[in-house]
């Protein structure tokens, strides 16, 4: 569920793979806070209703949904009725069917008795196919692990390839059964990470999705992760793809925030915190993804996720009460991009907290501004 | 004294004069080696007279700078010092390979090479062995630095007398009698011994140099390690070999020098000798030679590794004579022959360095090719072999003394039975793990029945796993143990039908051991397999496939 969460629904096994363990330990951390003028300064969490340190969840973006833990033991359980209904409930909302099957593929990748009986009783049914596609791409990505190259052995990379040979299969099939559907083609994203897909074969695929849904979160989140250089881009075509979705994104649409997690990506692999958060186009595309983010209806599947990251952005660009506002919002939870690419998540989580509470303190706790 | 060695098979670019005299290779190979010790003296003597004349000079001979001076010279000298001329290189002499043969044992053989001798004029050696290698050679145990004569050995290598004709190993062995003849075997310890001192020095300052440098990563690592614990950031610095590493360099400079100067020599060498052949075997039948060797050098190795070796982790050899023997068989296959035949027309064009101590092969075959003809018949001659009284025996004794000892406690098969045994020995491993998970020692056909109505998944699990197999749960742990178990059912399948004869490992000359059965059941096998390692295992497709080709499986014990 973690790893789900973290990449916006869907698998996004293998997309967390690239952060290898080598670089989770060489990064250690960014509590290279920089140290605050006067020395060092606590403050105290409840002043700012920040729950404390021990309180926090560091499994999860948000607190747990009740329906996606009824439906993960109703599917263990073999009960594939209701894990269909979950799923088809999200009808033509591609994006929250993406986030659904999310939560299905990752059961399904542990034990998919669920899944066989789905499709003994019903041989065509597009969701179920879908759902098998899907949770051989998770399998896929778990057989080969999270760890670099070097630390991945023949047995894995043979199991990894040959599972997502299958997967590629089994997509093709659940595209055949539903030809509205981007999810078959969305799920091939990953596939083709794994077995590093050229451009031109990427950018067919991607002609698939945005025809059958141009402004789909997760499916723009999961190709960012193709175009970085840590898979198959560069920093240019990362944020020349994140800034062409925002752009094309309706006004208020949670995806106006994709560039965030290109800067952070950038930032990440470059280690070049300050320079990265200076830029006019940085600080432009964190008020965009702020303003889109106070708008969204609460409750979106999506809002939890880009919160996190929205918050790590507006206390590097200092802007510390909307910062705070966010960490308010966020609760005792840090399960998500950017903290679970540390491997000390929570502590970078608490440090960026307390950056924005200080920051926030030394401009003299100016109000959050008007939308 | 040291022994020069001069393979057939090296490397020349002109024609040789062999003009420089005994006396002025001599004189070279002397001051090259003087050379190398005025080097290494000079380094500690430079050192040295810096820090005399700090400590007469200085008015503070003892002060800080003075002692770090002294210090850094010691350091420096220190290895020059160590590896030059206080470690011992070990014996000078290697003691010689192969088998020795003496005349009485090898009457045609010795006769063959004494005939030689006397037609080129030069003295026949004193020792004749046989050895493994696709190669011949000589060396003499040259005294007073070479300038006096010694004892004379001569090598030849087995492969080379089953692999040419009697006419073509005449070219060989005149080629070597050659040396023998322009007395570069006599220098050849001095050579020998300017070499092996060089390569030494190199090879110990280069090693200190990486085991330094080694240390010093281990150094950084633990270093940035701990930075990195602290969650600071790291930048690794580059270890370098320290003071080794530059000493290595001035040595390594040096050698290049020795070895040019050597090399030229040798080159000279190589195509003097190979005249002394054209004389005494004939134009034709020492180019052919010449053509032969790098090609027989190859086919030897492939021999030896899908032939003779192929049951060697196993335990299993061929006959005794026929480890290297067993080659004859190869290049008699008509299908290898015409393979073969094309190998020899191209001759590799190899790099040459300005250190390769023979000219390419290339060169000294067209060196050859473009003398004059002869006149001499086409080569009718049989093979060299034919020279060879007992060849098995003699060819089993060579064996015995050039295998590796372990050798000695394997079983010696005759080729259809070495094919079969060794087939069966690669598929027993995954076999022998069914056997075990499935806790019953049972034939094969019968554990088989067990598995194509048993739990297969349960037995599956109990087959042995990595670690990340051994982590795994669920469906990961199922994907994990897909493979390894259809790689065992494949194995037991192969036991069970060759129990059965109806399959088998046959030996062919004109191809690798393969694997014999029924075509409809090579080619239902991968399917029916699958069929058994899917989520929802099906034994019914390999029962019926096997009771088709006539193995009925047993139904299970209970």
């Amino acid at each position: 569920m973690d790893l789900l969460s973290t990449l916006g629904g869907g698998t996004g096994v293998i997309a967390i793979a690239a952060v290898s363990a080598y670089r989770k330990s060489r990064r250690a951390q960014r509590a290279a806070a920089p140290a605050p003028a006067g020395g060092v300064r606590t403050i105290n969490n409840a002043d700012y209703n920040f729950p404390p340190g021990n309180e926090i969840d560091t499994t999860r973006a948000a607190a747990a949904d009740p329906e996606v833990g009824a439906v993960r033991a109703a599917a263990l359980a073999g009960d594939w009725q209701t894990a269909a209904a979950y799923l088809d409930a999200a009808g033509s909302d591609w994006d929250l069917r993406w986030y659904r099957l999310g939560v299905l593929a990752d059961v399904a990748s542990e034990d998919d008795t669920f899944v066989k009986a789905w499709q003994a009783a019903l041989p065509n049914d597009p969701s179920a196919a879908l759902v098998h596609a899907d949770a051989l791409v998770a399998l896929a990505g778990k057989l080969r692990g999270a760890k670099g190259a070097q630390h991945t052995t023949r047995e894995q990379f043979d199991a990894f390839h040959r599972v997502l040979a299958e997967s590629e299969a089994a997509c093709r099939r659940a595209a055949e059964l539903a030809p509205a559907d981007p999810s078959p083609y969305i799920a091939q994203i990953s596939i083709a990470m794994g077995l590093g897909w050229s451009h031109e074969r990427f950018q067919a695929l991607w002609a698939e999705i945005v025809s059958r849904a141009p402004f789909h979160f997760g499916a723009h989140r999961s190709a960012l992760q193709y175009w970085c250089a840590k898979w198959r881009g560069s920093h240019e075509l990362m944020h020349e793809f994140a800034r062409q979705a925002a752009a094309s994104a309706p006004p208020g649409d949670l995806l106006v925030a994709l560039p965030l997690f290109a800067v952070f990506e950038q930032e990440y692999k470059d280690d070049n915190y300050e320079e990265v958060y200076r830029l006019p186009a940085t600080a432009a595309a964190v008020d965009a993804a702020w303003r889109a983010v106070v708008k969204a209806p609460a409750g979106h599947h999506r809002l939890p996720e880009v919160r996190h990251m929205l918050a790590y952005a507006l206390e590097a660009v200092g802007r510390y009460a909307e910062a705070v506002q966010q960490f308010q919002l966020i609760g005792p939870f840090c399960g998500a991009v950017p903290w679970t690419y540390y491997n000390e998540r929570l502590r970078v989580f608490g440090s960026c907290r307390a950056r924005s509470a200080v920051g926030w303190e030394d401009a003299g706790r100016p109000p959050v501004p008007q939308v | 004294m040291g022994s020069s060695q001069q393979p057939v098979t090296g490397t020349a670019d002109h024609l040789p004069t062999a003009g420089i005299g005994l006396l002025a290779r001599g004189l070279l190979a002397l001051a090259l080696l003087v050379g190398f010790y005025l080097l290494a003296l000079g380094i500690v003597g430079g050192l040295l007279t810096v820090d005399v004349l700090l400590a007469v000079d200085s008015a503070h001979p003892f002060g800080l700078g003075g002692l770090k001076v002294y210090a850094l010279s010691a350091v420096l000298a220190y290895p020059v010092l160590r590896t030059v001329f206080l470690t011992r290189r070990g014996s000078d002499t290697e003691p010689p390979q192969g088998w020795p043969v003496s005349p009485a044992e090898q009457p045609t053989l010795w006769a063959r090479v004494r005939q030689l001798a006397q037609e080129s004029g030069t003295r026949a050696p004193d020792e004749v062995r046989l050895v493994a290698e696709a190669n011949a050679q000589v060396c003499e145990d040259g005294r007073l630095l070479g300038l006096l004569p010694g004892r004379r050995r001569m090598e030849l290598g087995v492969p080379l007398l089953i692999g040419l004709t009697a006419a073509e190993l005449d070219a060989v062995i005149a080629h070597e009698l050659g040396h023998f003849g322009n007395r570069d075997t006599r220098l050849g310890g001095l050579t020998h011994a300017g070499r092996r001192a060089l390569v030494h020095t190199v090879g110990a300052l280069g090693e200190r140099a990486a085991r330094n440098k080694a240390a010093k990563a281990a150094e950084l690592a633990a270093l940035a390690a701990e930075r990195r614990a602290k969650g600071k950031r790291v930048r690794t610095p580059e270890a370098s070999g320290g003071v080794d590493q530059v000493l290595a360099r001035i040595f390594t400079a040096y050698a290049r020098l020795y070895f040019t100067v050597s090399s030229a020599v040798s080159r000279r060498q190589e195509l003097a000798a190979d005249l002394a052949a054209v004389k005494l075997a004939g134009r034709d039948a020492t180019a052919s030679a010449l053509r032969r060797l790098p090609v027989l050098d190859s086919v030897l190795d492939y021999y030896l590794g899908r032939y003779a070796m192929i049951g060697w982790e196993a335990g299993l050899l061929p006959l005794p004579g026929q480890v290297y023997g067993g080659l004859a068989h190869l290049l008699a296959e008509p299908a290898r022959r015409e393979e073969l035949a094309r190998l020899e027309l191209e001759v590799p064009e190899a790099e040459q360095g300005p250190y390769d101590s023979h000219p390419s092969l290339a060169a000294r075959i067209a060196t050859i090719e473009a003398l004059p003809p002869d006149g001499r018949p086409m080569d009718r001659s049989g093979p060299a072999l034919g020279l060879l009284a007992f060849p098995e025996e003699t060819i089993a004794r060579v064996e015995a003394v050039t295998l590796r000892p372990d050798s000695a406690a394997m079983s010696r098969l005759d080729w259809p039975e070495l094919a079969r045994l060794t087939g069966r020995a690669r598929h027993a491993a995954g076999a022998g793990a069914l056997r075990q998970a499935v806790g019953l020692d049972l034939p094969a056909a019968a554990l088989l029945a067990e598995l194509t109505t048993g739990p297969i998944w349960e037995i599956a699990d109990r087959l042995p796993k990595s670690p990340q197999a051994g982590a795994a749960t669920g469906r990961v742990a199922r994907e994990f143990a897909r493979p390894v178990l259809r790689t065992a059912l494949s194995d037991l399948v192969l036991i069970a039908l060759a129990d059965a004869g109806l399959a088998g490992w046959d030996v062919s000359w004109a191809q690798p051991m393969r694997l014999r059965m029924p075509d409809a059941l090579a080619q239902g096998l991968p399917a029916a397999v699958d069929a058994l390692v899917t989520d929802t295992p099906d034994g019914q497709p390999l029962r019926a496939l096997l009771a088709d080709a006539g193995l009925n499986l047993p139904l299970a014990p209970r």
